[in-house]
């Protein structure tokens, strides 16, 4: 019945880590256009409520599916594993955490911060864009293990941009 | 002269005529409503031409002032006339922009929600005020038109929370007007722009009014209008440059411990009249009668430009935030639009200029792109242009979370977020036995529940007493595509369902505005309930109309007994609608509208198959 269908057969593209975005965008845009609520004006109550319950659905799967660290995360669960809330991670990783970590805290602390937090960012999309590679071969010999571990670099690494990000907005203050 | 229709044989439907629409553009300082005349949208002038209604209404004992006759009054009459309530909607009496905006009214202190407003007619709240400033533009469309209007799409700020966008709407509801939806300012803005020139590429839209400012990255291709991410600020605006003028001027004439209400609205309006005249020339001189004596004081363009400077900077920082939410750099910037009155003053442009590297658009009138581009949606929602490849996807303004144990607020809808969104999440109950829990979403960037606007509170009663941790409490956000939310709650792990929705805390509640419908007008309570009912029928006409029209081409998919009990609900639905009341006539079309649930829920599903079908096929003609 409705909403049945995972996020990949909503889009009708192939259930792989590294699907196609050109694609996804056009069918979303495509099912945007034959199914958003300004096409629904006319309709029934219950019309309407079906139909906005459906496209936040689409809108979901789209959101989830163009994010790299949110297709890992729901490709992990379709492949019928889920990550663990507290993980016991990898030595190697781990310090290498504590080492970007301290970086980011010393370039914060430098009153010319900006190039060197543009370089550091740039370093660490650098790191996400090859865990991607990593992700697609580890994803396609379905070693759940593997993707588990390369999900929670993701995940800190992920975080580590949106608080380069933050910080790069927040207006310098003076105390 | 009238197009002979012709219909097809066996059509269900009556020959529709041109449905009319407008697009009204509800202005913290000005109000204007746009409509569609040819194919081609406009602002509506009134008898002397001018498009822009004065968003002030005056009231005394015998009757409300909206617009410019209440604007003329306000310097004498301030406690009565209400001006720039935008600022007020959907706020709480409680909030800053209230309790420090130095408002010469009287509010009635014992509400602690909705404020309301002591005046010469009794006491009224920002939405009733806001519904006198539509009735006004309403009149004007159906004047010009001779025609009355079928539905409007009205634009709120980008960042309007989501009481605001209610109070909005409760608004437009209590004028009688039916809203089809809201949009974001300066999307409206990109459509007045867009569709006329048919562009690809990423718009920034800069909209400097009177008291909002806001601005929005949109990225539009092949008639797509996606907006990327919006930013802004609702107490920023143009009326801030002339409140900063009024205490530059208060300040060196040293009066601010004396001066009355009305002797600073004058000094106010002054201010505004400056500005406005400092686009032309170097310096004003300015005169005034305070307090008996004659007061004198200059003001240059570089006092101005420094007393503004710090406003326009605020501006510039909200653009970078944009520019990054978007995820795009500035150079990937196409277009620059200007919307606003603000923006006609040189320094605004000069600095938007600088920043962005662009020469900004503003060939259309800035104060009225904006109704203008929202005449063309609701032209488009009303179904005048079938064929029309233009959609709007918008995205959640502010985020929205729950409060949790420590105040933390939880963010379950993050902003930016495509709309229409649904987002669930299961929280559990900390004490054993615990039956009650409290819940209370919020809305905002920051971490604190209680630095986020808080917009409601309810308690989840009836959870079955079970061991700490053991209870499984669902939450459900709902944000429909005109951003407005509804939260449910329910326990998920025992029959025992407890749910309850919610309307925002500083809102009015449905019975509310049903009474203000009652008593508007100055109606007499028969003439209120005759109102009710003949907008009872037209829904009850429509919903009988869209489920028939339903059943004779998808009808085939329900088994005989279903199709029969939803045909005879409509033949029901038909008889009360005949001969019920207007709250029999409502109640026929809720039930009708369950009902017929499961069927909308087949012919979804049927759409959605028979799209990805379609889709599989134009994947086959490629690959050919």
């Amino acid at each position: 019945m409705l909403f049945e269908k995972n996020y990949f057969e909503i889009f009708d593209v192939a259930q792989t880590y590294d699907v196609d975005q050109k694609d996804l965008l056009k069918s979303y845009l495509g099912l945007q256009r034959k199914f958003h609520p300004d096409r629904y004006i006319a309709s029934s109550e219950a019309e309407k409520r079906i139909n906005m319950q459906w496209v936040a659905e689409i809108n979901l799967a789209f959101e989830t599916l163009s994010d790299d660290l949110q297709r890992s995360i729901y490709l992990l669960k379709l492949n019928g594993h889920e990550l663990e809330e507290n993980p016991t991670l990898d030595k190697r990783i781990l310090l290498k955490q504590i080492e970007l970590r301290e970086d980011l805290e010393e370039i914060k602390l430098n009153s010319n911060y900006q190039l060197a937090l543009k370089e550091f960012k740039k370093e660490i999309e650098k790191e996400l864009e090859s865990l991607k590679s990593h992700l697609k071969a580890a994803f396609s010999i379905g070693d759940s293990e593997a993707i588990k571990n390369l999900i929670y670099e993701q995940q800190f690494l992920t975080k580590l941009i949106g608080e380069i990000e933050l910080f790069d907005q927040t207006p310098m203050e003076i105390d | 002269m009238a197009l002979l229709q012709i219909t097809e044989p066996g059509s269900p439907r009556e020959p529709h005529s041109r449905k009319l629409s407008i697009g009204i553009d509800l202005g913290t300082t000005n109000s204007i409503v746009a409509g569609v005349r040819e194919g081609k949208a406009f602002a509506l002038p009134d008898l002397n031409g001018n498009c822009l209604v004065p968003s002030v209404v005056n009231y005394s004992e015998t009757s409300v002032l909206v617009g410019q006759p209440a604007l003329e009054k306000s310097t004498y009459d301030s406690l009565n006339t209400i001006t720039s309530v935008k600022r007020l909607m959907g706020r709480a009496l409680t909030d800053p922009v209230i309790q420090e905006g130095k408002l010469p009214y009287e509010f009635l202190n014992e509400s602690k929600t909705v404020p309301r407003i002591k005046t010469a007619k009794g006491i009224v709240t920002p939405t009733e005020v806001s519904s006198e400033i539509i009735k006004t533009l309403l009149e004007r469309a159906t004047a010009t038109f001779e025609h009355e209007v079928d539905g409007a799409v009205i634009t709120v700020p980008a960042h309007f929370d989501d009481s605001q966008r209610q109070a909005t709407k409760d608004a437009a509801k209590l004028a009688g007007l039916n809203v089809m939806r809201l949009i974001n300012e300066p999307t409206a803005a990109a459509l007045a722009y867009g569709l006329d020139s048919g562009q690809e590429g990423s718009v920034v839209v800069y909209d400097l009014g009177g008291g909002t400012f806001d601005v929005s990255l949109l990225r539009m291709e092949n008639g797509l209008f996606r907006v990327l991410a919006t930013g802004g600020d609702v107490s920023l605006g143009g009326d801030d440059f002339d409140s900063a003028i009024c205490q530059w001027i208060i300040d060196s004439f040293e009066i601010e411990d004396t001066i009355s209400s009305d002797e600073r609205r004058a000094v106010l309006l002054e201010a505004r009249n400056a500005k406005e005249k400092l686009v032309d020339s170097e310096f004003e001189e300015l005169r005034f009668h305070l307090q008996g004596v004659d007061r004198q004081i200059r003001l240059t363009r570089g006092i101005l430009e420094e007393l503004c400077e710090p406003l326009l900077e605020n501006t510039l920082d909200i653009c970078q935030r944009v520019v990054n939410d978007a995820k795009i750099q500035m150079k990937d910037i196409d277009n620059v639009v200007l919307v606003g009155g603000s923006t006609r003053s040189l320094m605004v442009r000069k600095a938007a200029e600088s920043f962005f590297g662009k020469k900004p658009l503003f060939d259309i009138d800035p104060e009225k792109v904006v109704a203008i581009g929202a005449a063309i949606q609701a032209d488009l929602l009303i179904g005048n242009n079938p064929d029309s490849e233009v959609l709007l996807l918008d995205v959640l303004p502010l985020s929205l979370g729950l409060e949790m144990m420590g105040g933390l607020s939880e963010k379950i809808l993050l902003r930016n977020t495509p709309i229409p969104a649904n987002q669930k999440r299961e929280f559990t109950t900390q004490k054993d036995g615990q039956t009650s829990m409290k819940i209370h979403v919020v809305q905002g960037e920051r971490d604190m529940a209680s630095d986020c606007r808080s917009l409601a509170e309810f308690d989840l009663k009836g959870i079955p007493p079970l061991v700490a941790g053991a209870a499984r409490i669902q939450v459900i956000f709902e944000v429909d595509a005109d951003g407005l939310l509804s939260v449910s709650a329910s326990e998920v792990t025992s029959s025992v369902k407890a749910s309850i929705e919610v309307k925002p805390t500083y809102g009015l509640t449905e019975q509310e505005i049903t009474q203000m419908l009652a008593s508007s007008f100055e109606m007499a309570e028969k003439d209120a309930s005759a109102r009710m009912l003949a907008e009872a029928r037209v829904e009850a006409a429509r919903v009988v109309e869209a489920l028939e029209t339903a059943l004779e081409k998808d009808g085939y998919i329900l088994n005989d007994e279903e199709a029969e009990s939803l045909k005879l609900g409509v033949e029901k639905l038909r008889a009360i609608s005949r001969d019920g009341d207007y709250r029999e006539i409502n109640a026929g079309i809720d039930l009708l509208g369950k009902a017929s649930e499961e069927f909308a829920a087949l012919r979804m599903d049927m759409a959605i198959n028979k799209a990805l079908a379609g889709q599989k096929i134009t994947e086959i003609e490629r690959e050919l």
